[in-house]
């Protein structure tokens, strides 16, 4: 990941911390144990390909209830970041990622709070970043008339920001919809070496949708155990991407 | 379907020489090389394009023959934007579907027949993922799809590609060229030219300058391939019409026109050429035409120069103008020579500017007539390689191609190469392009001689390894 989005996805979540860090010590904390699926279509540059990636992530956190009505999770973990068809045509020898999911570590942050409670209906504002940066993976390149390598790195974040939706009438089962304003960016280094022939190509990244909807139920097993499931879809213009996490929230 | 020309032409003569100068191929072999190389002492400058040999002829009835049906492959990366298919349950009424559609608000909706599958437009304002993922939880829908493109393969419909030109795709046949000469083709020793062209065909502004006898710019071939009518350094005028064959052979090889259903297919499907008359009718030239001849190519746009020729001895002033081309951008490609010498002709031998190409015939093996080198950077195929050539010099009762072997039909492989590679990646240095065509070739003598060597390089090239993303697995 380069230094300057480095910096920003540690801002970001300092900044999360520092807002909770504002308000008086948590109420409570559960530890969260995650696992959420994700595709992210996005075009980089001036192509007109629409890549897609495909994250598989693992995560365990805390999450922080504030007596101020804030709620807080930061959840770091792994992640497998699957680039497949991405390609690398400027290269001089081009290069097309096939190698599924890359390994890499996968941070996440989300803050919320409740602004308005209608009957049985709770309104809040809700905020969100996730980013994964990958291990560098090496390659060696075969069939060639020289000895060849390439080696690659990538990260990606998004941010996602907007109203959820929450019913209580059930007791404890809450079904929610959330709709946010999402924005997701990332980048891929690609560096090849053919004897005399050394390049690197950097593929900067846009995603092509800028609207979430998460469809998410939480179950209330216990006071100390409580289940979280979502699923959501990003349109775009010609397509769609998913969302699909299962969260578990255990106070110990 | 062919047969051997008998009768001699104006090129006979050039002919002789070029064979007497192979060893093996002619028993007057020892006289006609005493010749040359008295030639060569008095007239030290002298460049020429030996060709091994050439002559059996496509004759003009064949023309009727051939019917090449082209297959269809889906690609799935893209489908129609606004339609897709759907096949409901069997047990689903008609009434029921129709009011299924209606509720949907599919549009133009229309039934395929015997497979019970309607296609039908997606309702306005939703995209066909959106649409597909509604229809997938309908219990009453069987599946749905979205309408993928289909295309045809990049494999030209040209009449003879499929029959003769196994130097771009080789299927392991027959190549039937006389009645004496048939001989069994190694499938895959070829250039990789069919799938390189999934990735392009070539871009119209590179052009590719063909120093050699000129062009036909007549021939169907060649006729809307050709950037203007060149120039004629022999001559000195404006015109670098072909009085030889050489020229409008070598041309073909490299660019000729294609997917037009007719003749012979060309490396670089969409490039162009510009002809740069250096070499007289007879085969031979001199150092001063082809000197200026480079720079002049490059002066006037040429991305890729081929050089079909040489001649024995180094000269710095040839040396300079190769550099020139190199240090403007423009890839230079040079036939190494038919002599079956331990000495690379030049410019092929200016290795730091040139690419030098030795021949490979059907079976991959290394052509007996290659001169050898450590210059040598890549083999093409160069035994009977089908291409244009100029009516007048066939005869009119065949058609106006022939098939040549030598070091100078290799050559315009590996210029087509470096053209597409040009069109596709317009950024690329000489030297990139030059490392490219080494590293991608196929090390088809590693039995005998593993790595790089002095008789094909790196190897015989292959396209497909250059053009088409190399997969990270």
């Amino acid at each position: 990941m380069p230094k300057s989005m480095r910096l920003k996805s540690i801002i970001s979540i300092l900044f999360l911390i520092s807002a909770v860090a504002a308000v008086p010590s948590p109420a409570g904390a559960d530890t969260i144990f995650g696992i959420g699926y994700l595709t992210r279509s996005f075009s980089s540059g001036e192509e007109d390909t629409v890549y897609k990636l495909k994250t598989l992530m693992l995560s365990t956190g805390q999450s922080f209830d504030f007596s101020s009505g804030w709620k807080l999770k930061l959840e770091a973990g792994f992640a497998l970041s699957n680039f497949n068809g991405l390609a690398f045509n400027g290269l001089p020898v081009s290069l097309e990622y096939s190698a599924g999911g890359m390994p890499g570590v996968a941070l996440g942050a989300s803050i919320g709070k409740a602004f308005w409670l209608l009957d049985e209906f709770v309104i809040e504002l809700q905020g969100r970043v996730r980013s994964s940066l990958s291990l560098k993976k090496n390659w060696t390149l075969e069939g060639f008339a020289v000895p060849g390598n390439a080696s690659g790195t990538n990260w990606w974040a998004e941010a996602s920001v907007g109203p959820k939706i929450s019913y209580h009438f059930f007791g404890k089962f809450v079904p929610y919809l959330s709709i946010a304003g999402s924005y997701f960016t990332g980048a891929f280094n690609m560096k090849e070496k053919l004897e005399n022939l050394k390049a690197s190509e950097k593929k900067t990244f846009k995603g092509k949708s800028f609207l979430e909807v998460i469809f998410g139920s939480e179950l209330i097993v216990s006071q100390k155990l409580q289940f979280v499931a979502e699923a959501g879809f990003r349109p775009y213009k010609g397509g769609l991407d998913t969302i699909l996490t299962v969260a578990t929230l255990i106070e110990f | 379907m062919f047969r051997e020309k008998t009768t001699s032409t104006s090129f006979f003569g050039i002919l002789l020489l070029a064979f007497s100068l192979m060893p093996g191929l002619s028993d007057g072999k020892a006289a006609d090389r005493r010749l040359k190389t008295s030639q060569l002492q008095q007239k030290k400058n002298e460049v020429s394009t030996r060709t091994v040999r050439q002559k059996p002829l496509v004759r003009r009835q064949s023309r009727k023959m051939i019917k090449i049906q082209m297959p269809a492959r889906i690609q799935t990366s893209a489908y129609a934007p606004d339609r897709i298919m759907v096949k409901f349950k069997p047990e689903v009424t008609i009434q029921s579907r129709e009011n299924m559609i209606a509720a949907y608000q599919m549009r133009d909706v229309q039934e395929i027949p015997r497979i019970n599958v309607f296609r039908m437009k997606v309702p306005e304002g939703m995209s066909v993922e959106e649409t597909l993922a509604l229809l997938q939880f309908n219990p009453d829908v069987d599946y749905a799809r979205p309408v993928y493109k289909t295309r045809i393969f990049d494999i030209p419909n040209d009449s003879f590609f499929m029959l003769y030109q196994y130097n771009l795709y080789n299927r392991g046949i027959v190549l039937d060229i006389t009645p004496e000469i048939q001989p069994q083709t190694t499938a895959g020793a070829d250039i990789k030219a069919t799938p390189a062209w999934d990735v392009t065909t070539g871009n119209p502004e590179v052009v590719i300058a063909v120093l050699d006898t000129g062009a036909d710019m007549t021939h169907l071939e060649l006729q809307n391939k050709v950037v203007s009518s060149g120039r004629d350094f022999v001559n000195d005028d404006s015109d670098a019409t072909d009085d030889s064959f050489h020229g409008t052979h070598v041309a073909g090889v490299a660019a000729a026109e294609t997917d037009n259903a007719e003749g012979i297919a060309g490396v670089a499907w969409n490039c162009k050429i510009l002809p740069v008359k250096v070499i007289d009718q007879e085969g031979t030239g001199y150092y001063d035409d082809m000197i200026e001849g480079i720079i002049w190519a490059v002066d006037n746009g040429a991305k890729v120069l081929n050089l079909s020729l040489g001649g024995d001895v180094a000269d710095p002033a040839l040396e300079a103008a190769c550099k020139y081309a190199y240090d403007n951008g423009a890839v230079m490609v040079a036939a190494a020579g038919n002599d079956a010498l331990n000495a690379v002709a030049y410019p092929a031998a200016y290795d730091d500017y040139v690419l030098a190409v030795a021949a490979t015939d059907w079976n991959d093996e290394v052509a007996s007539f290659n001169n050898y080198g450590p210059e040598i950077d890549v083999a093409a195929p160069g035994m009977w390689i089908l291409s244009a050539a100029p009516q007048w010099y066939v005869g009119e009762e065949y058609l106006p191609y022939l098939f040549v072997s030598g070091t100078s039909t290799a050559c315009p492989h590996v210029a087509g190469f470096a053209a597409l590679l040009f069109s596709f990646k317009s950024w690329l240095t000489p030297d990139q392009v030059m490392n490219i065509i080494r590293y991608t070739a196929d090390d088809v003598n590693s039995s005998s001689y593993a790595g790089k060597d002095d008789y094909i390089g790196y190897g015989r090239i292959n396209m497909e390894r250059g053009l088409v993303p190399y997969k990270l697995k």
